[in-house]
């Protein structure tokens, strides 16, 4: 392979984990030392492949798992949601200064880490997706400590699945406005039916959730629960989002729209439920 | 003949891919982590110092600044400020190099010796006939030390080439075991053996490899101690036993742990001792005609004379 920047001794380092790459993620056209098409990164891999998904598939190769340089690079793809999964490939024969704290710097960064021996390659750390590692960290203490768990699987699953990531915080904001609902229904804050009417039979506990939502919004009595308006308002509004996973995004730029809109679906899902459980405070759920 | 006429150079923002390396640039070696520091100087500060290039078609090729083109093509940089000169001569194209990087970067001589002998064929091309070791040192701005140099490494077997290939690709700032001036202290001792006592060496190789293993063990701790080496093979200088000193070579030689100190210890140190004294005796005895001639001593100088007249004269009683 022809390499222009990298220096000679790495090349047979290179060119493992192209192989590696071939072999187990059926990546068969990987670009050696070009820039990331459509990006303008001040930075070019060492290979690089586009991959279905619309992520870049990046490998640099270096004698240590991680550098200054690279933190800038990591800092830049974050900033601008770019759709990289990088990874620093490295000979396990290095001698490596401080290899324990660069290994935590990249692990810490999202960036994949494979030694490369004589007998194959080995994945140390996988990489994540660096446009949706610089989502805003939810402060989990400004919550109750029986949401917490469920917060930190949401984040953890961010990283590697969003969709998925912010569906975890929307299960916890449906389960808090159906209880609202119940309990508004149970403590007579809902306004009395006409005459002759009954209040709606909506199965607000397992029922469909935009109904139950609908529901509530149309009967809970706003001189009695005002200060719940706003944030109910805000729950129906992402109820259509709630299980949308949307068409995988086949391009570059497609996959840095959708990582952005999720990244800020997440942030403000999480502010979202943080706001509900105050307003819902003086219910005693 | 190789005048280099820098004064039409002109400074341009060169589009980093209209850029190809020279085939001529004996930079043979690129360390990743200095690379990698240049790499960083560059994405925080830019490139400082122009590169130099010479145009070639619609291309343009590189005299100076690889590394610096190699981190901007990294970095994804469109341009690279250089200074582009007119295409000069094949040999030309060479020295430029040669005084450019070998003087001001202070590469490794390895380098320098690989690319010796092309400098060599062009000149010899130019002048009709092979140059000498001045003409070579006029010409490329090094030091016939230097050359000299380069050649013992140009001498050495390919594979003891690959070793210091090898070392050099290491990180400088990890401990280099053999380097260029192991290779060169090693060669010029056992020349010293061959002309001296050419029946110590059986083979070369086998002793260079016994050489180099006792070196990386650290039985022998010093690339300096081949002088000593030297010294033994030269016994007969000393008016030492050359057959002692044969003895200890042969030992030295051999798969052991008999180190260059201990053969110079075995077989020449008194000699040279000796010979060191005799020296230093000899220039104190001419100091000594100068003090004679003065009329009035110090009475520094005068306790120094005692002192050591009453030691010349212990010993003197005791050997007699």
């Amino acid at each position: 392979m022809i390499y222009r920047y990298l220096p000679e001794q790495l090349h047979p380092t290179a060119d493992a984990v192209m192989q590696f790459f071939r072999d187990s993620r059926g990546l068969r056209k990987m670009k050696i030392e070009e820039e990331l098409e459509g990006t303008t990164l001040g930075y070019r891999p060492a290979l690089h492949e586009l991959t279905r998904e619309g992520y870049y598939v990046s490998v640099d190769v270096k004698e240590s798992p991680f550098s200054t340089t690279l933190e800038a690079v990591v800092s830049d793809c974050m900033q601008r949601s770019l759709p990289v999964k990088l990874f620093v490939a490295f000979p396990a024969s290095s001698e490596i200064q401080d290899y324990r704290r660069l290994l935590g710097r990249a692990r810490e960064k999202g960036v994949g880490v494979i030694e490369v021996a004589d007998a194959g390659c080995q994945i140390l750390y996988e990489a994540l997706a660096l446009s949706l590692i610089g989502v805003r960290p939810i402060d989990k203490k400004s919550f109750p400590p029986k949401f917490r768990l469920a917060l930190s699987d949401a984040e953890a699953t961010f990283r590697t699945s969003p969709e998925k990531g912010c569906s975890l915080i929307y299960d916890e904001i449906e389960a808090l406005s159906r209880k609202i609902a119940a309990k508004t229904k149970a403590k007579g804050l809902w306004k009395s039916p006409p005459p002759g009417k009954r209040l709606p039979q909506t199965n607000l506990e397992t029922g469909n959730w935009a109904r139950a939502i609908d529901t509530l919004m149309n009967w809970l009595d706003w001189n009695k629960c005002g200060y719940l308006r706003d944030c109910l308002r805000r729950v129906q509004s992402v109820i259509p989002y709630r299980n949308e996973s949307g068409h995988k995004p086949r391009t570059a730029a497609a996959r840095i729209k959708r990582d952005r809109e999720l990244k800020t679906r997440f942030e403000a899902a999480s502010d979202m439920l943080r706001d509900l459980i105050v307003a819902a405070r003086p219910l005693r759920l | 003949m190789t005048r280099i006429d820098a004064a039409n150079a002109m400074l341009r923002e060169i589009p980093v891919e209209q850029i190809d390396r020279n085939p001529e640039n004996p930079r043979i070696v690129f360390r990743p982590t200095e690379l990698e520091e240049l790499l960083e100087s560059i994405r925080r500060y830019g490139v400082q110092v122009p590169i130099s290039l010479y145009r070639e078609g619609s291309r343009f090729v590189l005299i100076d600044g690889e590394r610096r083109w190699r981190c901007c093509l990294k970095l994804n940089k469109r341009t690279i400020p250089a200074l582009v000169q007119d295409k000069p001569s094949p040999l030309t194209n060479l020295l430029l190099m040669f005084n450019i990087h070998a003087l001001r970067e202070q590469w490794d001589l390895f380098t320098i010796a690989v690319k010796l002998p092309r400098v060599t064929d062009l000149l010899e091309h130019d002048l009709g006939r092979r140059p000498n070791e001045r003409e070579l040192a006029d010409q490329t701005g090094l030091s016939r030390g230097v050359i000299r140099r380069c050649k013992l490494l140009m001498e050495l077997p390919e594979r003891y080439q690959d070793e210091i290939r090898k070392e050099l690709n290491r990180p400088k700032a990890q401990a280099h075991k053999l380097t260029e001036d192991f290779f060169i202290e090693m060669e010029r001792s056992l020349k010293t053996v061959e002309r001296a006592l050419p029946d110590v060496i059986d083979s070369k190789d086998r002793v260079r490899d016994v050489l180099i293993e006792k070196y990386r063990k650290a039985t022998i701790r010093n690339v300096t101690d081949f002088r000593n080496m030297s010294k033994v093979a030269r016994a007969e200088r000393v008016e030492a036993d050359p057959g002692t000193a044969r003895f200890a070579l042969k030992k030295l030689f051999d798969r052991n742990d008999y180190s260059i100190e201990d053969a110079y210890r075995d077989s020449v140190s008194e000699a040279y001792s000796e010979r060191s004294f005799l020296s230093r005796v000899k220039g104190l005895s001419h100091q000594l005609d100068i003090f004679s001639a003065r009329e009035e001593l110090t009475q520094e100088i005068r306790g120094a004379l005692e002192m050591l007249y009453s030691k010349v004269a212990q010993i003197l009683g005791k050997k007699l």
